[in-house]
């Protein structure tokens, strides 16, 4: 592993088990009041979830193209982490949605594309896991439509209803919650990056294996 | 050009010509839209009449799944005496392997509907035909869109173990898009009072899916076909 | 013939996406109906109220749990192919 990765989960570790003071003693928010306290994990695991998804695309159409297994080796990372953060996401979201909305679930435009998104890098790993041999390259063009089917869910979902808060409030927050939000931004895109290379070495070290069975026979 | 719009037609009017002697595509995936539909009449009908909206839905439901079932069975079909490497190793471009592909599925898709629309339209009292150019260009965009994925994933999963299984959860997540337009834009077609600027809305969407999808196909098609 | 397919294909789903961004953008917008009709919580009924901290502690309480629950999973994988390149590595050393 590289040098900066054990004081870099040191670190990831200490300001995740200071997020909640800092979250504790920020102020409630006037309409929503204690539940809006959701926003300080629910929005840096939303973001997070679009970057991994980013990532496993962009990795996999570069796999696609060019043919680096380094690149295929980081999608397959990414989808993994994209289904643990969209997880976080689509449970905690919910949880604020119930008090603020009044449901649990709405089909709004963000909820719905957010769920597709999962869906599809839950696609990814299971054809991964299931699809046999060349399951790399399906899975990659699997994650090459997907990203390309963003767009269009968005459109077509937000054409008839949205409530979602939209990301405009970030700039407006003030500072005594903007404080703990970016906080928790931080510790969440460490806590990706760590994730990241903890995936990839597991990918690394299994193709390991497999030319070292190979260099047996 | 011309040599690649030759071979999209040999390979459909092979492919059309296989069906035409058996006509096994067509009758399975029929049946099972019907059958589909009759799951539907009895979830959605009550006192006699279906839910408001229903059929719209009813429709594109019973396409997306007997267009599964015809997807898979295509490929099903030129894997059994491994044509389909037999094809992708002839001098023709992969491209136009897939073109002539997709225009077969979506013309047994197409006889599919021709059939399952007016028994929707009638099962349901839906007038699905109260504006007929309207029901076929949202019929044939929506068929192409969902058609352009399904064929590139079927193509891609004939050499893939759990194939049956798979097709669905690689096609259907990416063609939700193209369902939800096709199922709105038939909907606007049923409503009492058509909304134009609606319908053309969703049709224009469809279009753009359509433009864009088939062209990812066709740009990745060769990179995924290749072992 | 194929490569400038290729050269062009991407441009191609790119004014697509564009056309279809457009489309969208053209088209007058319905008013989204939720914003209208939201109802804000101090008006709701005494017995509709949801003490907030029964969902603020489950969802912090989840976030938790999933990171830990991934963390000792892939440290389980880890683990376990670490301990497999050690014996190959082992029987190859064997073998010569």
């Amino acid at each position: 592993m590289p040098k900066w990765f054990t004081p870099a989960a040191a670190l990831c570790g200490l300001m995740f088990a200071v997020s909640p003071l800092l979250i504790a003693n920020a102020p409630f928010e006037s309409t929503m009041g204690m539940v809006q306290k959701i926003s300080y994990y629910h929005m840096p695991s939303a973001w997070i979830f679009l970057i991994a998804a980013i990532v496993c695309g962009v990795a996999s159409v570069r796999y696609l193209f060019r043919g680096t297994i380094s690149q295929d080796r980081l999608a397959a990372a990414a989808a993994e982490l994209v289904v643990l953060f969209g997880a976080l996401a689509l449970v905690t979201g919910p949880l604020w949605a119930r008090k603020a909305w009044g449901v649990w679930w709405q089909w709004d435009v963000r909820l719905t594309s957010s769920l597709m998104g999962w869906m599809v890098a839950v696609a990814y790993i299971l054809v991964r896991k299931y699809g046999g041999p060349g399951s790399d390259k399906l899975a990659a063009g699997l994650a090459l439509f997907g990203m390309a089917n963003v767009p269009f869910i968005y459109i077509s979902v937000n054409y008839w209803r949205t409530i979602h808060p939209k990301t405009t409030v970030i700039p407006k927050l003030p500072l005594e919650m903007g404080v703990p939000f970016w906080f928790c931004v931080v510790a969440f895109l460490l806590l990706f990056m760590l994730l990241l290379r903890l995936r990839v070495r597991l990918e690394e070290q299994r193709a390991r294996v497999d030319a070292l069975y190979l260099s047996l026979d | 050009m011309s040599r690649f719009f030759r071979v999209a037609w040999l390979v459909l009017r092979k492919d059309l010509t296989v069906e035409m002697r058996s006509l096994e595509i067509v009758s399975t995936s029929l049946f099972f839209a019907v059958s589909c539909v009759l799951f539907f009449a009895v979830a959605f009908v009550q006192d006699g009449r279906a839910l408001d909206g229903a059929a719209a839905g009813i429709l594109w439901i019973a396409v997306a799944f007997a267009g599964t079932l015809a997807l898979g069975r295509t490929f099903e079909r030129e894997r059994q005496a491994e044509t389909l490497r037999a094809l992708l190793l002839a001098p023709a471009d992969r491209p136009a392997i897939y073109v002539g592909k997709l225009f077969g599925i979506v013309a047994l898709l197409v006889v599919t509907e021709i059939i399952l629309l007016p028994l929707i339209a009638y099962l349901f009292q839906a007038p699905l035909f109260a504006h007929p150019l309207w029901m076929a260009a949202i019929l044939l965009g929506g068929t192409i869109g969902y058609c352009a994925v399904g064929t590139l994933f079927a193509a891609m999963l004939v050499r893939a173990r759990s194939r049956d299984v798979l097709l669905p959860i690689l096609l259907y997540p990416i063609a939700i898009p193209v369902i939800i337009a096709g199922v709105r834009a038939t909907a606007t077609l049923v409503e009492p009072e058509f909304d134009v600027v609606l319908a053309r809305f969703w049709l224009s969407l469809m279009a753009a899916y359509d433009v864009v999808f088939v062209t990812l196909a066709l740009w990745s098609f060769e990179p995924l076909m290749t072992d | 013939m194929m490569t400038s397919l290729r050269r062009v294909a991407p441009l191609v789903a790119l004014v697509g996406l564009l056309a279809g961004a457009a489309v969208a953008v053209a088209q007058p917008a319905q008013p989204p109906r939720q914003m209208d009709e939201f109802v804000p919580i101090d008006e709701l009924p005494q017995q509709e109220q949801i003490p907030a901290a029964n969902l603020l502690i489950p969802a912090y309480a989840f976030v938790w749990v999933a990171v830990l629950v991934y963390v000792v999973s892939i440290a389980r994988r880890l683990n376990g192919v670490q301990r497999e390149v050690e014996r190959l590595e082992a029987d190859i050393k064997a073998r010569k």
